[in-house]
């Protein structure tokens, strides 16, 4: 057995009593230098291997080729297969996390001379992601497993795909490239990939601790599930509020887009509750109710000079508001009419006139008196809506 | 066989659908110039290797567009035939029009969205939330088909901007379960060509839960430095000619090498194709970091295949910015951290857009 190796199983020896090996624990870092140097922990670089063929991809590579080589069955053979694992500890992740670490400390596939440590950091790896697993159920969030989340780490001269634990004291480091520098006649700052690759594990060290990592992964996948529905179903709604507010609401004129922006509450994840209404103008019939034998249908231009609409339902269902209102009739003899308008609409109604303004205002007339008149506006936004389901949802069909 | 989940973000501009085809002709053209892709075909790439998630959010801004647009030429329209004043100024729009040719389609087509995506709060915070809910339905499909997280993010010009804003919200999202914090996920590449999310930074607060400072360009959790960081590469490509980067570049001073890769290129074919993506894409510099990490093999692109991949491109490019669009830059007096004003960035995108199409 080589000397360095010898020194590294000592250096493993006392890290398993409870000491760390160099004293960089990520977390006392304000900001992380980088991955840590493979020597640094002690490990080898390993020579004399043969880097090519697909099982090389479980070394360096996200790719999943390594998993068709033959190798791979009988490597694996004492831990649980993924079915297994996934029908018999759905409900007991700290179970089946506890029984793939007495399958790492159990193997006997991690001889090389790197193979204590990459033991080593797997097992607490395993032993980590259950801990944390246990707080943060405790803490009502859904159980991470970023530790088994091969870093593809620098685009530099020296450069990693697969670092397991970064930066901490058990970080596993299965190869990396050390590149030549770049062609001055060549690409700006591109270095080619055919530069000396530095493997620190053997090929059954390396497909086994992808193996493992993959089981975690695949555990994990469906803890995510449940969690993963309810967050996707909540992104979504948020989505058609917006899209109930902007394209079934109350409808805006540029000012008011702007208007609302600044002076109305919301978040991308709670659409707006109110909306302002700032000199809106609207086509509208106007009834004159004062008798039965004076009753007629005019048009005339609605102009809401302010109001405020509120929208109720989580995904802003319906809206009612109220605007001061002022009446410019088309018809000869009345003057200018002054009144208060109230607006409704159902959003998620998809018909071309999705709300109604009903209002009363006062109007001047011929024989100079005030009489009260009834509005109902039109939209005239939505009038001109080119498409059935309207703007801000073409694409979304 | 695991496949890499690649989130396509588009720039600014009308995006109707099918707008990705030519993102994942670029991308797939890119990679299959490499061993071992360079005899696989397109569909055996998409089939075995690399899953294309398209985000849109140009449908938010084409509901502006549309009913301000149509809208207003209807409602104009109506309101002319019956009063001879909006007559009048309907025909003195017109000749203005005339007069700046080109300003109205440029306006309703390419300007519009960067400036509600600017200056409108809502237009952004809706903008998010639509992209939020297809990058959770990405990911959902991701986890089901992958069982792992394989997910990557490739963004262009205004899609840069909007996607940082859409990740910064997912991470401070309180209701997210801790799925998207960073020991929940962590996104394996950020790929933004031509980069104009410090140029069109958000200025008032897209959520509860996080200060404004939390979408600052070069102070967020995209930093790949930061212990808290939710990227694992993030790579900045721009063009030294691309005059929509010329205001504000994205250049952090202090973001770390092992995870942040800044690519410049100078090289062109046409000068007014230097912001497209296609063109971005097509340098080796560009493509080939990203397509290493999205991949997961750095070892790919051996010393003779860039000799042969970049004696093709130079042929193809044979021209090298200097000072192209140079005088563009006095529209900011040149001071790359002048205050922006809405009226400021309009005129600007309206003169880099003449200057690209003439």
């Amino acid at each position: 057995m080589r000397l360095p190796a010898i020194a590294s199983r000592c250096l493993v020896s006392l890290a398993l009593s409870g000491f760390t090996l160099s004293g960089f624990a990520i977390s006392s870092f304000a900001r992380p230098q980088g991955p840590l140097e493979p020597e640094s922990l002690g490990y080898v670089a390993l020579e004399g291997i043969d880097t090519s063929g697909s099982w090389a991809l479980a070394l360096v590579g996200g790719d999943s080729q390594w998993l068709e080589v033959p190798q791979l069955a009988g490597l694996v053979r004492h831990y649980p297969t993924l079915t297994a694992l996934r029908e018999d500890t759905r409900g007991d992740l700290q179970g089946a996390l506890q029984s793939l670490r007495a399958g790492v400390l159990e193997s006997p596939h991690f001889e090389g001379p790197n193979g204590t440590l990459i033991r080593a950091g797997l097992a607490r790896g395993l032993q980590i992601v259950r801990e944390r697993a246990l707080q943060r159920a405790q803490s009502g969030l859904v159980p991470a497993t970023d530790l088994f989340q091969p870093r593809n780490r620098g685009a530099g001269a020296v450069v990693s795909s697969t670092i397991w634990f970064e930066g901490s004291e058990h970080q596993v480091v299965l190869s990396r490239i050390e590149r030549p520098a770049p062609d001055p006649n060549g690409p700006p700052g591109l270095a080619a990939g055919d530069g000396r690759e530095l493997v620190y594990a053997t090929l059954n060290e390396a497909l086994e601790f992808r193996y493992v990592a993959l089981l975690v992964e695949d555990l994990f996948t469906d803890v995510r599930a449940e969690p993963l529905l309810r967050i996707t179903q909540r992104l979504e709604s948020y989505d058609r509020g917006w899209t109930n507010y902007l394209a079934h609401g109350f409808s805006q004129y540029p000012w008011e887009v702007w208007a609302n922006s600044a002076w109305t509450d919301s978040a991308w994840d709670d659409p707006p509750r109110r909306q302002l209404i700032l000199m809106h103008p609207e086509l509208a019939f106007l009834a004159d109710l004062r008798s039965s034998r004076r009753a007629s249908l005019d048009e005339t231009l609605l102009l809401h000079v302010a109001g405020l609409t509120h929208y109720f339902g989580d995904e802003r269902d319906w809206f009612l508001g109220l605007s001061a209102s002022t009446s410019i009739p088309g018809e000869e003899g009345l003057g200018l009419g002054l009144g208060a308008t109230v607006h409704f609409g159902h959003t998620k109604t998809r018909s071309l006139v999705p709300h109604l303004s009903l209002g009363v205002v006062w109007h001047d007339t011929d024989a100079s008196s005030k009489g009260p008149f009834v509005t109902l506006g039109v939209d005239l936004w939505r009038l001109a809506d080119a498409t059935p389901d309207g703007p801000f949802e073409r694409q979304r069909r | 066989m695991v496949r890499q989940t690649v989130f396509l973000v588009h720039g600014m501009g009308s995006h109707p659908s099918g707008w990705d085809k030519s993102f994942r002709k670029s991308f797939l053209g890119a990679l299959r110039q490499w061993a071992p892709f360079d005899g696989v075909s397109a569909r055996e790439i998409e089939r075995d290797h690399v899953h294309f998630v398209p985000i849109e959010y140009d449908s938010v801004f084409e509901g502006y567009r549309e009913r301000w647009r149509d809208g207003s030429r209807s409602v104009l329209n109506r309101a002319r035939s019956e009063s001879s004043e909006v007559g009048v100024v309907l025909d003195f729009l017109a000749q203005n029009a005339e007069e700046d040719a080109g300003f109205e389609d440029f306006f309703w087509s390419h300007l519009l969205d960067p400036l509600l995506w600017f200056s409108s709060k809502q237009a952004r915070q809706a903008c998010v939330a639509h992209v939020l809910a297809q990058v959770g339905a990405g990911l959902r499909d991701m986890y089901a088909r992958e069982r792992t997280n394989t997910a990557h993010v490739v963004a262009h010009s205004q899609g840069t901007s909007v996607i940082h804003d859409a990740l910064i919200a997912l991470r401070h999202w309180d209701g997210h379960e801790g799925l998207f914090d960073p020991a929940g996920h962590r996104w394996k590449t950020v790929a933004m060509v031509a980069n104009v999310s410090r140029l069109l930074e958000a200025r008032f607060k897209l959520d509860h839960n996080a200060p404004r400072e939390a979408y600052k360009a070069y102070r967020s959790v995209l930093d790949p430095g930061r212990a808290d960081t939710i990227v694992e590469n993030f790579f900045n490509a721009r063009h030294a000619a691309d005059p929509f980067l010329m205001p504000r570049r994205f250049r952090p001073g202090n973001w770390p090498s092992f995870g942040y890769t800044d690519i410049e290129i100078v090289r062109f074919k046409d000068v007014k194709k230097v912001h497209d993506f296609e063109h971005y894409f097509e340098h080796p510099s560009v493509h080939l970091p990203i397509l290493r990490s999205i991949l997961g093999r750095q070892g790919m692109g051996t010393q003779a295949e860039i000799s042969r991949v970049w004696n093709e491109y130079i042929q193809r490019h044979p021209t090298a910015a200097s000072i192209e669009f140079d005088h563009l830059r006095d529209l900011f007096g040149r001071d790359p951290d002048a205050k922006l004003k809405v009226q400021k960035l309009a005129t600007y995108l309206w003169a880099a857009w003449k200057e690209l199409s003439a």
